[in-house]
């Protein structure tokens, strides 16, 4: 099998057994995103009931959650590996920074996969919800799991040079916030004032966000600028995770021998 | 001539830390052979582990070139890694996984054929098989090493790296880990090793490098090296009255020098020309001889007469 691939199926296979085994892991699938879902849809049915809002509460927490899985599942195994200090092990190997990272982003891919699963099958049996534009939909998670990447191998990158510790909680928190901001379930243009839109904007999941409610019709969006700001954020994380890990070759913090 | 595996030419590499300006390694040059067992002693700090993490790409020198197989270790680390390992006696291990769960997943990582074989024969050598469902980051500290040698040998790999391989082990468990090492040089491996145990470095190495201060101070076979820095046969004559011998050999052209305490006495000797002579005196001497022996130094002696001499300069 090709070297790439097999690499990118051996993180796999320790992500799920890991996943597997870890209960902590278990509740960011099983748990966390039926809360988040929950938590919006009470309120829902409190204000008043429409299957369309129901609907795009349903496909934000699961394009919210896959941005954080991707996110956290590229750079958490280099922190993981250090924090067991193993990670000499590891990079002693062939393994790349890339396939590492690829390995994580799919295993992302996978739990969002799930969790879309576990979403549309309790939004269908609780509220009726059926997805009708699956298309539509993919396309909008195929850019959040792009820019998501971007972020991820950045982080992974901060690790190599900065304290892996504080790169862990980015990685949980920096999703999370940009995920909020960049308008998962509202539009931006009606919640933030114009400066703070123009920033979001050059955010690639703010267009993302919109192709996914334009499912309900709720947003227009600009694909032209998707893919744009996608590449430039793709290209900024080569450039970032790159210059980082050079760094941290340097200094000494890429890995701690002894 | 024998082909080198690695190469260092001239490597220097430093680091600043709470504004102080530290050099780890200091030109250090030095080549390791097909089929060697080296070792690389020197104190905590001397910069043993800065040179293995240059070596394993996972540091880039200041200064200098580090080659492996010919090939660049800054550069070209991932072609390298896939014809070497390491195993470092600090290492840990991921959580969650059995020892031959994690095998598995370095087999993947090495894209190596064959995986259930390879895994049973390296828990096999390691002694590890009958472990193979438990969890290795519940193992002692012994059965700990000998899974990461077992990690390390997976790939087969031409050049091991053994940082420690033995430290805090068991008599027992460090003697079988030293078999294990002697196995793998007769399949042709290079190793080279960082230890504190000089014994072991006398038992195991082809050759040693002396490290002090980023410094490699000593380099070579442990015979040529103690003939270099012990230039002298030493005497040791244990007697009831020393200044009897002491009297009768003090003239002699190729004494060096001599110690004297109550009961002992250790001769220093130029060369071997007057061995025979010198015995034949000191037994004739009448001084209540109770024993007498050659003394040969051990690496032990070296090394803390080279750290030593070192510190003064």
């Amino acid at each position: 099998m090709n070297e790439t691939i097999q690499q990118i199926m051996a993180v796999l296979y320790r992500n799920i057994i890991w996943s597997y085994r870890s209960p902590f892991r278990l509740a960011d699938v099983f748990i966390w995103p039926l809360l988040l879902l929950f938590t919006f849809t009470f309120f829902l049915l409190l204000v008043g009931y429409d299957v369309q809002y129901i609907g795009i509460i349903v496909l934000a927490v699961i394009a919210w959650k896959g941005m954080f899985f991707v996110t956290f599942e590229i750079s958490t195994i280099f922190v993981e590996e250090h924090w067991d200090d193993s990670l000499p092990n590891l990079l002693v190997s062939p393994i790349t920074a890339f396939t590492l990272a690829m390995g994580g982003a799919i295993t992302g891919l996978l739990k969002s996969l799930l969790v879309l699963i576990i979403c549309l099958a309790v939004s269908f049996l609780a509220y009726g919800f059926v997805l009708t534009d699956l298309l539509t939909f993919a396309i909008g998670i195929f850019f959040i799991f792009l820019s998501s990447f971007s972020i991820g191998f950045a982080l992974f990158g901060l690790a190599c040079c900065y304290d892996k510790r504080n790169i862990f909680t980015l990685g949980f928190v920096l999703p999370e916030v940009l995920g909020l901001l960049c308008g998962p379930y509202f539009n931006v243009e009606q919640v933030f004032p114009q400066w703070f839109v123009s920033i979001v904007n050059l955010f690639p999941m703010t267009h993302a966000f919109n192709v996914i409610k334009s499912v309900f019709g709720l947003a227009q969006p600009d694909y032209f600028m998707l893919i744009i700001t996608t590449v430039i954020w793709l290209g900024l994380s080569i450039v970032i995770h790159h210059t980082f890990y050079d760094m941290g070759r340097r200094k000494g913090t890429l890995v701690k021998v002894g | 001539m024998i082909k080198s595996v690695l190469t260092l030419h001239n490597i220097s590499k430093s680091f600043s830390t709470d504004g102080q300006h530290i050099k780890a390694v200091d030109s250090v040059t030095l080549n390791i052979g097909k089929g060697e067992i080296f070792g690389l002693l020197g104190p905590n700090g001397a910069g043993k582990t800065t040179l293995i993490s240059i070596l394993c790409g996972f540091l880039i020198p200041d200064t200098g070139r580090a080659e492996i197989f010919g090939m660049d270790c800054t550069k070209q680390s991932q072609k390298i890694h896939k014809r070497m390992n390491f195993a470092s006696g600090f290492s840990g291990i991921s959580e969650f996984f059995n020892a031959e769960e994690l095998l598995n997943f370095y087999c993947m990582v090495y894209n190596l054929d064959n995986r259930k074989k390879r895994i049973e024969t390296a828990l096999k050598l390691t002694g590890l098989y009958e472990h193979r469902k438990r969890r290795p980051s519940d193992f002692s500290s012994g059965l700990g090493r000998r899974f990461l040698i077992s990690k390390a040998i997976l790939n087969d790999p031409e050049l091991l790296l053994l940082d420690e391989p033995t430290v805090g082990l068991d008599v027992e468990s460090a003697g079988k880990l030293r078999l294990l090492i002697k196995d793998m040089k007769k399949q042709g491996k290079t190793i080279l090793l960082t230890t504190h145990n000089m014994r072991e470095a006398e038992e195991l190495c082809d050759r040693i490098g002396l490290i002090k201060d980023g410094k490699i101070i000593a380099c070579g076979k442990f015979q040529d090296l103690k003939k270099k820095f012990f230039p002298f046969e030493v005497i040791e004559v244990s007697c009831t009255e020393p200044k009897k011998i002491e009297k009768i050999i003090s003239k002699m052209k190729s004494i060096v020098r001599i110690e004297k305490s109550e009961t002992n006495l250790k001769l220093y000797i130029n060369g071997d020309s007057e061995l025979a002579k010198i015995f034949d005196a000191i037994i004739s001497s009448k001084a209540g001889i109770r024993s007498m022996n050659m003394v040969e130094p051990e690496l032990e002696d070296l090394y803390t007469k080279l750290m030593r001499v070192n510190k003064h300069e």
